[in-house]
């Protein structure tokens, strides 16, 4: 078929839409979407909701605790903790504000999503890694500072010896879990983004 | 809703729906992802009418934001060879209507479209609906020569596909 039947067929393909109403495109409008970055916004507000539950669920803990050493290690702990998740939360946000620029050129687009794509990830993969390390060896001084008092029954390095491999352990597999489940949730996604973007730039490279 | 700019928005959407039909034909497979593909574009559209300035054409931005939303959408479907470009958006009711030597031919184009990749459907898109290479640089920010090798690619690409 020649290029002009082509054009003549693509600029008669159009006629049989039929056009879009008001109340039509009111109900598309509120419509949730389906895009990946809206849905990881809607997740970020999920994660928010549990994160402050939890905190929650934390202060009421701490508020019922008796005046000890403890208390106020909690309550550093709490603090330092609610500091650190909100920059984690707002660092988070901003990201995903600046990730798309719908109305600029597709490749500009596409670039800006893959390279803030892969700086999400990326916080995912180091504050999640972070996170439980930093739980593990807080459970382990808190665990160590309240059975102080008690008769030991096994050896001191022992007990480090077990507290670092159950550590490493947890850690690793925290590590493999995070790949994998990063891998699932983003990396088609950010391999297709990379093939496109090759392809845009193919001709240009050669 | 500010019910003028809604009217505004869809006074621009009615003028312009061929466009965004055309799009979602050439990259959804199925009459339940074009309706998705559909939804989305006009949401994006709605998002970023608000920062719209008229500062390039109201085609090229609609193509810029339509195209972005079509390449990086998750689809529900494996894109597959469309067969029937009249699977309205709305119903099935254009497809009772008896298939004419018209409709065969546009089978035989959008079957051919959806053997490219992606962005040569973009690239082709752009170039039947008579965009000079400076426009479709401008909607996919890929330099002018680089367009012009990959539409000699695309031509030849069509023309083995619908001699068959």
């Amino acid at each position: 078929m020649e290029l002009r039947k082509l054009k003549e067929l693509w600029d008669g393909s159009s006629n049989s839409s039929i056009p879009i109403n008001e109340k039509e495109l009111n109900q598309i409008l509120n419509k949730r979407s389906r895009r990946p970055i809206a849905i990881i916004k809607r997740n970020l507000k999920l994660e928010m909701a549990f994160g402050i539950l939890f905190y929650c669920f934390f202060i009421w803990i701490v508020s019922n605790q008796a005046v000890s050493i403890i208390l106020y290690f909690d309550i550093i702990l709490l603090v330092v903790a609610g500091i650190l998740y909100s920059i984690y939360v707002f660092y988070k946000n901003q990201l995903l504000n600046k990730m798309e620029c719908m109305s600029c050129e597709v490749k500009s687009n596409l670039n800006l999503q893959l390279g803030f794509l892969e700086k999400l990830v990326k916080l995912y993969f180091k504050v999640g890694n972070i996170f439980v390390l930093l739980t593990y060896l807080i459970a382990g001084a808190i665990g160590y500072i309240t059975s102080e008092s008690e008769t030991d029954s096994i050896p001191h390095y022992l007990e480090i010896m077990i507290f670092i491999t159950i550590g490493a352990v947890l850690f690793l597999i925290n590590y493999y879990f995070s790949r994998w489940y990063l891998f699932t949730l983003y990396g088609k996604h950010i391999q297709k983004l990379k093939n496109i973007l090759y392809e845009m730039d193919e001709s240009e490279k050669k | 809703m500010n019910s003028d700019k809604e009217k505004k928005f869809l006074r621009l959407i009615s003028e312009h729906e061929g466009l965004i039909h055309k799009i979602c034909h050439v990259y959804a497979a199925d009459a339940l992802a074009k309706q998705d593909l559909f939804q989305e574009i006009v949401i994006q559209l709605w998002k970023s009418f608000e920062n719209f300035r008229n500062e390039s054409k109201i085609s090229t931005w609609m193509y810029r934001v339509a195209l972005n939303t079509a390449l990086t959408e998750k689809r529900r479907n494996k894109t597959k060879v469309s067969i029937s470009f009249l699977g309205s958006l709305k119903d099935d009711k254009a497809q009772e209507s008896i298939v004419d030597a018209h409709e065969e031919n546009l089978n035989l184009l959008f079957s051919a479209i959806s053997k490219l990749t992606e962005v040569e459907k973009a690239v082709v898109m752009l170039y039947l609906d008579d965009k000079s290479y400076e426009d479709m640089e401008d909607v996919l920010g890929i330099n002018q020569g680089t367009l012009r090798v990959k539409m000699n690619r695309i031509k030849e690409k069509l023309r083995q596909i619908t001699k068959v």
